[in-house]
């Protein structure tokens, strides 16, 4: 009964028809590890502006301690619900004239992308992306530019390929 | 020519010399402080109209039929040509001080975004100006050519329209903050004793002498505005030809702006809370490339349009824009997501000021929590006003922040087309639409929020290729 419930709020919850394709699911590792990193940065940081800092400028030491609980807060978000929910919305589909994109961790933003309107398509890795293998693909519209993170680095050089093919093919004015 | 023109550059800073002497003779404290800034003052101007003569001097052009190329620079020299092909506009602009002695300014803009896209050739003869003109304008078949010329449609702003669209400005409030701006500014430079003075003379003065003066200065700047609202857009003109809008205003600076309207990728009609009531409406343009410069006197296709003249004035205009017919209206469902978000910020404000006066021990503090009120009837316009329809190929979205605002947007010119939706607006079958459009410099987007999930998906589909 309850899973019932459960599985129907989760339902509507969901925006309806989600482009098909996931991203690499080694995304998840590469940001739990960037989540974890972050969480051992601030970690210190907030135990010092607790222990000294608040001290010094004569906060009240409630702000130490609020400090201290929201940097604990982090850890479990930055390293597993954050993670978790953003694997879970990204998603994309390229087809023969448009593509879209869809992200998110508590909004879910969808993009429709007409491929007469891409400009250029590029690709980035930064170290511990590279490490696991994986690209980060951005397509450039005019005014606007849609990542999407964590591809295979093959499957990235491919899309940029399919879409650069894709795009522009029409003359239409800007 | 030019190099006395250059000159009169910094006419407005011997103006201000002036007034600085002659207040300076009011008092002897007063004239040592007015020294100093005279001093100052003298050797930035040696400085800058050295610098303007060395920059006019190392500035050359020529130009040819299809290019103009520029050589300037003095130490780091620069060579560019423009070719005709890769202009987007040229446009004229003329100042009292310049037809005094018949010269006008010439700016040439290219694609692209920044001071790098455009190059302006100041102090031209007339002459020269049309000889440049017409070396940039594009080739035409000699036998089109006299029909390429005539216009499709004039509108004019009539005088009291004009006067109208003045009042109605807001522009007052502008001058207002000026004036406190610079009052702020130059705070420190009074010399303590005067404002002693000053203080002691407001002491004496009752209360409600001061409400008059401040309700006097106010009337004073609104005036003001008006007449300069009046003098710059005075005369002003759109023609439409076949392929470019011709926009024309001014008394003292005399405007001419050509948009192609390949350019062209949106039309905004922003309806300001002084006009609304009174049924007009400001019309601004969103334009692809052109440089930073003077982007406000390009972005603004009319400054005063009846609402229930817009579907005559755009089908004579533009009609590549029409008004929606039937827009769709927010769900009820959504007037609670616009009241809770006007009324959460308002109200933690006012807790948070309730406090601060509490602690001051100022018993009134709760009546902070009026501030609801206003915030309320925000929300609930706010939720009237969110609109979207689809006119064959043109998206409209219809919003408020303070002003209501009407975008009409062609396909073509849509970049992308985004939905988003929190957990809460999931939950409630509601979405934010957001439609991006090319504007210089960059992009801008253009947001309802909390349509109802069935509209976005119309919305959605409408600009999909994929038809369900």
């Amino acid at each position: 009964m309850t899973q019932g419930v459960l599985d129907r709020l989760m339902d509507r919850l969901r925006l309806e028809n989600e482009p098909e394709e996931r991203i690499d699911p080694r995304a998840w590792k590469v940001w739990t590890i960037a989540g974890a990193m972050n969480f051992v940065i601030l970690l210190p940081l907030a135990l010092a502006f607790d222990r000294f800092i608040v001290g010094l400028v004569n906060l009240p030491p409630l702000a130490g301690t609020a400090a201290l609980a929201l940097a604990l807060a982090y850890g479990p978000w930055g390293m597993a619900i954050a993670p978790w929910l953003r694997m879970r919305f990204w998603r994309y589909e390229v087809r023969e004239k448009e593509m879209e994109i869809q992200h998110g961790i508590f909004i879910i933003k969808r993009h429709l992308i007409p491929m007469v309107r891409v400009q250029h398509v590029d690709t980035e890795h930064g170290p511990l992306m590279r490490y696991f293998g994986l690209a980060t693909l951005f397509v450039n519209t005019a005014a606007t530019r849609f990542p999407i993170p964590a591809l295979p680095q093959g499957r990235a050089e491919e899309l940029r390929g399919e879409i650069s093919a894709l795009a522009g093919v029409s003359d239409e004015d800007v | 020519m030019m190099m006395v023109f250059e000159a009169s550059r910094s006419a407005p800073a011997f103006i201000g010399l002036g007034f600085v002497t002659s207040i300076s003779a009011l008092s002897a404290s007063l004239a040592q402080f007015a020294l100093q800034f005279i001093s100052v003052f003298l050797v930035l101007m040696l400085i800058s109209s050295v610098f303007n003569s060395l920059n006019w001097a190392f500035f050359w052009y020529r130009h040819e039929p299809g290019y103009v190329h520029i050589h300037r620079g003095v130490l780091f020299k620069s060579e560019r040509s423009i070719k005709r092909e890769r202009v987007q506009s040229v446009n004229v602009y003329t100042n009292i001080l310049q037809r005094a002695i018949g010269l006008a300014t010439l700016q040439i803009k290219t694609a692209g975004t920044g001071t790098e896209a455009e190059v302006n050739l100041r102090a031209l003869t007339l002459d020269e100006v049309e000889e440049i003109k017409a070396n940039l304008k594009k080739e035409q078949h000699p036998g089109i050519e006299a029909a390429e010329e005539s216009e499709q449609a004039v509108h004019r702003l009539d005088g009291k329209d004009l006067w109208l669209a003045a009042i109605t400005s807001g522009r007052f409030l502008v001058l207002f903050s000026v004036a406190a701006l610079l009052f702020s500014q130059l705070f420190p430079y009074v010399p303590d004793r005067m404002y002693e003075y000053a203080l002691e003379l407001l002491i004496d003065v009752p209360v409600t002498a001061i409400a008059i003066a401040v309700v006097l200065l106010f009337l004073l700047s609104w005036a003001l505005s008006i007449i300069s609202f009046v003098v710059q857009y005075a005369r002003f003109t759109i023609r439409r030809y076949e392929d470019r809008l011709e926009i024309t205003w001014g008394i003292l600076k005399q405007n001419h702006v050509t948009v192609g309207l390949n350019r062209l990728q949106a039309l905004v009609v922003k309806e300001g809370v002084l006009r609304q009531p009174l049924g007009l409406s400001t019309l601004f343009i969103e334009v692809a490339g052109g440089g930073a410069e003077g982007q406000e006197q390009i972005s603004m296709l009319h400054p005063l349009v009846r609402v229930k003249g817009l579907p005559d004035f755009l089908g004579a205009i533009l009609p590549e824009y029409r008004v929606p017919s039937s827009p769709v209206e927010l769900p009820p469902r959504s007037l609670r997501r616009y009241m809770l978000r006007a009324m959460a910020p308002t109200a933690l404000f006012a807790a948070g000021a309730w406090a601060v006066l509490a602690d001051l021990d100022i018993g009134i503090g709760w009546a902070a929590f009026a501030l609801l009120l206003p915030a309320a009837v925000l929300a609930v316009s706010r939720h009237g006003n969110g609109k979207t329809s689809i006119n064959g190929n043109q998206l409209t979205l219809r919003f408020r922040d303070l002003n209501r605002y009407t975008v009409l947007i062609n396909k073509p010119h849509l970049q992308s087309l985004s939905i988003l939706a929190n957990p809460f607006q999931r939950y409630n079958d509601l979405r934010t639409v957001e439609a991006a459009v090319l504007s210089s410099p960059g992009g801008k987007s253009f947001r309802v929020k909390d349509v109802d999930a069935e509209e976005t998906g119309r919305l959605w589909e409408w600009y999909s290729s994929r038809k369900a």
